[in-house]
């Protein structure tokens, strides 16, 4: 009878390691085949920053603001419930400081670093020689759009002799959803 | 064995499956780009015709040349308004074409250069004296002139003159002010 059952069980754990192997197998190619599909989100992620702001014309000794802009994202990734928000200058030497033309050029920077303030970031101007914080990862993800973005851009006696032209940087904005 | 590996290995594909969309999912990071930009010294600009000709000079008549624009702009926001003039800068023969356009009063055509438009309005004025083509005005915009106009009256007594070019260098001046 003991024997009976043991040789029963032996049948029954090789069938079902059969069927176990069939399931893997077509698990993997399951993964083979579904792999580029998974490649190509199929859902949309954006945000919407300010094209271009200007300040100035720098003409006198003192603090250029522009405040009141808007960021704002969205998904129709209904996976994704948060979304979080940063804001960067991407130069990686005089980051922070407006630079004549736009480029990485130190000899030709602004006195003082761009200020940013809006989100997270509250109501204090901090400079954008680091990253910034704009909104920690919030649930919903609609919260994560920000209405009082600002900048400012205190201006030295010392701005006013330098080189005449457009001084100006590129401040990159980065939203990450998460489920 | 051999069957252990191959379950192993299928059993990795399977989580690998279950785990591969959560983490195309997860990373999804977005971006968008600003530029801020501001820049240092401030630009005041005039645009003016840069050769007006008349003639050539035949006959014993007058020669107009009409409907010249002058435009000014600036991008310092002190300055509010903008008024214009315009002179002959010689010394002598202030307002006289002379022989290629030096201060040379024995060469020059016995009639003043007379200039209209602006708030001159359309009656022709010598410039044998600065000209005010507009007073102050506001906004800056304002003070562009659409209307300038130049004439040069002939006279029988110029054509008999040394041939070749008359001319004169008129100097617009555009004055801002807050």
């Amino acid at each position: 009878m003991g024997l009976a059952f043991a040789s029963s069980l032996k049948l029954v754990v090789r069938e079902m390691r059969k069927l176990f192997i069939f399931v893997a197998i077509g698990a993997l190619l399951g993964l083979l085949t579904t792999s580029p599909v998974m490649a190509a989100d199929p859902y949309t992620y954006t945000i919407t920053v300010p094209g271009t702001i200007t300040l100035g014309p720098f003409i006198a000794a003192q603090a250029y603001s522009l405040t009141g802009q808007s960021i704002t994202v969205s998904t129709d990734d209904p996976n994704q419930t948060t979304c979080g928000i940063t804001v960067s200058d991407s130069k990686t030497a005089s980051k922070g400081f407006l630079t004549l033309a736009g480029e990485d050029d130190i000899a030709k920077e602004l006195t003082n670093p761009l200020m940013v303030k809006g989100g997270d970031l509250g109501a204090n101007y901090q400079s954008l020689i680091t990253d910034r914080t704009l909104k920690v990862p919030t649930t919903p993800k609609a919260n994560a759009n920000i209405a009082d973005f600002g900048v400012s851009q205190t201006i030295a006696s010392g701005d006013l002799i330098k080189t005449v032209g457009t001084y100006s940087l590129i401040m990159t904005f980065t939203a990450t959803f998460s489920p | 064995m051999k069957n252990k590996i191959l379950v192993l290995g299928l059993v990795l594909a399977l989580v690998a499956v279950m785990v591969m969309p959560m983490a195309v999912s997860a990373a999804n990071p977005t971006s968008g780009n600003t530029t801020v930009q501001g820049s240092i010294g401030v630009t005041y600009t005039i645009n003016v015709p840069t050769t007006i000709i008349l003639g050539p000079f035949t006959t014993a008549q007058a020669y107009a040349a009409t409907g010249k624009s002058i435009t000014v702009s600036t991008n310092d926001p002190t300055q509010t308004t903008c008024g214009i003039t315009v002179a002959d800068s010689k010394t002598a023969s202030k307002g006289f074409l002379t022989l290629a356009g030096a201060d040379d009063a024995a060469k020059e055509l016995t009639n003043a250069l007379t200039v209209a438009g602006g708030d001159l309005g359309a009656n022709y004025f010598p410039l044998s004296t600065d000209r005010t083509l507009k007073v102050s005005t506001t906004p800056i915009a304002s003070a562009n002139i659409a209307d300038f106009a130049v004439s040069q009256t002939i006279t029988s007594g110029d054509l008999t003159k040394a041939a070749g070019t008359y001319s004169l260098s008129m100097t617009f001046t555009a004055t801002f002010s807050p």
